[in-house]
């Protein structure tokens, strides 16, 4: 028996299960429709319509899960970006320094050897 | 698994009904809700019945999903999900609720189950009676999902894009679950049909 036929032969097995189906007893229906009707339905108030960025921003943050996700990865941005910018600024002076003594030695201010 | 006697043209005529009745249903319409009460109620029985074993059970929880219908019924949405789909989420999540509780009763684990119909007084009668019987006791085999996701595809009939919407899964996990089902109750099915 190949794969194909094995498979069929197991999904035939499995339609057995349909032997299940039952007719729901009768009372139920009368039962439930009657009990339901007679409870209150939870009420929805209608939304504000948006209107011009809201709007966007609505579409953009479809709920409150995604808006703090957003909003963490912003943050966690702008902190990444404000240590890169810290340490660029901390290593300018050495820069500068390495610049001048670079130039000083062109100029012949310096030696090779007084500076190494 | 779409039953075939169910075409397209069908269905889609049986959503925009469905569609049409929740919206009436929304506004407080009981005419409504009897109608849409009595196309899905069997449906929703059955698939309480594959979940909780006895026909007590599966009428409570039944009759829990379709009053949560009714309750809910303004907060559904059209295009979100078809109602179909939405009652059955209803239903299956009623029905672990009803396993929740039963698992915190103190029974000793035991649960009720019923006895089949065995006063058929054919023979065919009650060699069909004890088919179901061994049938029921494959299902309660099985784990929750596994048994949820048979219910669903092969008592029910659903596709498995369907199924899987119900459950609330990706459609490859609800293919997982029934190839982890079809290979527990393949022995089983063969040593009935054996029989036969």
């Amino acid at each position: 028996m190949n794969k194909r036929e094995e498979q069929d032969k197991e999904e035939a097995l499995m339609r057995q299960f349909s032997l299940l189906r039952e007719d729901a007893p009768e009372d139920l229906h009368a039962r439930i429709v009657q009990v339901a009707t007679a409870m209150p339905q939870r009420k929805v108030a209608e939304a504000a319509p948006q209107a011009g960025w809201t709007a966007w921003l609505a579409t953009l943050l479809p709920d409150m899960r995604m808006g703090m996700a957003f909003a963490c990865t912003v943050l966690a941005l702008v902190a990444l970006l404000g240590v890169h910018v810290g340490q660029l600024q901390q290593a300018v002076p050495q820069g500068e320094e390495d610049a001048a003594v670079i130039f000083s030695m062109i100029d012949g201010n310096i030696g090779w050897e007084e500076w190494s | 698994m779409t039953s075939p006697l169910h075409t397209a043209q069908e269905e889609e005529a049986a959503t925009a009904a469905d569609e049409a009745l929740m919206a009436a249903i929304a506004l407080g319409d009981a005419k409504a809700y009897d109608k849409l009460v009595r196309r899905h109620l069997k449906r929703a029985y059955n698939v309480a019945y594959g979940m909780l074993y006895n026909a007590a059970d599966a009428q409570d929880a039944a009759q829990d999903a379709m009053m949560r219908v009714w309750i809910y019924a303004p907060t559904w949405r059209a295009g979100e999900s078809a109602v179909t789909t939405w009652l059955h989420r209803i239903v299956v999540n009623c029905c672990y609720d009803f396993l929740r509780k039963k698992s915190r009763q103190p029974q000793g684990g035991e649960v009720s189950v019923d006895i089949e119909d065995m006063t058929a007084n054919t023979e065919q009668g009650y060699a069909d009676a004890e088919k179901k019987k061994r049938l029921r006791a494959m299902l309660r085999s099985l784990p929750e999902r596994q048994r949820m996701a048979v219910t669903l595809c092969y008592l029910e009939e659903m596709s498995n894009a369907e199924a899987a919407a119900v459950m609330g899964v990706h459609i490859k996990a609800l293919e997982g679950l029934l190839v982890r089902a079809r290979r527990a109750l393949k022995p089983m099915l063969e040593a009935l049909a054996d029989k036969e």
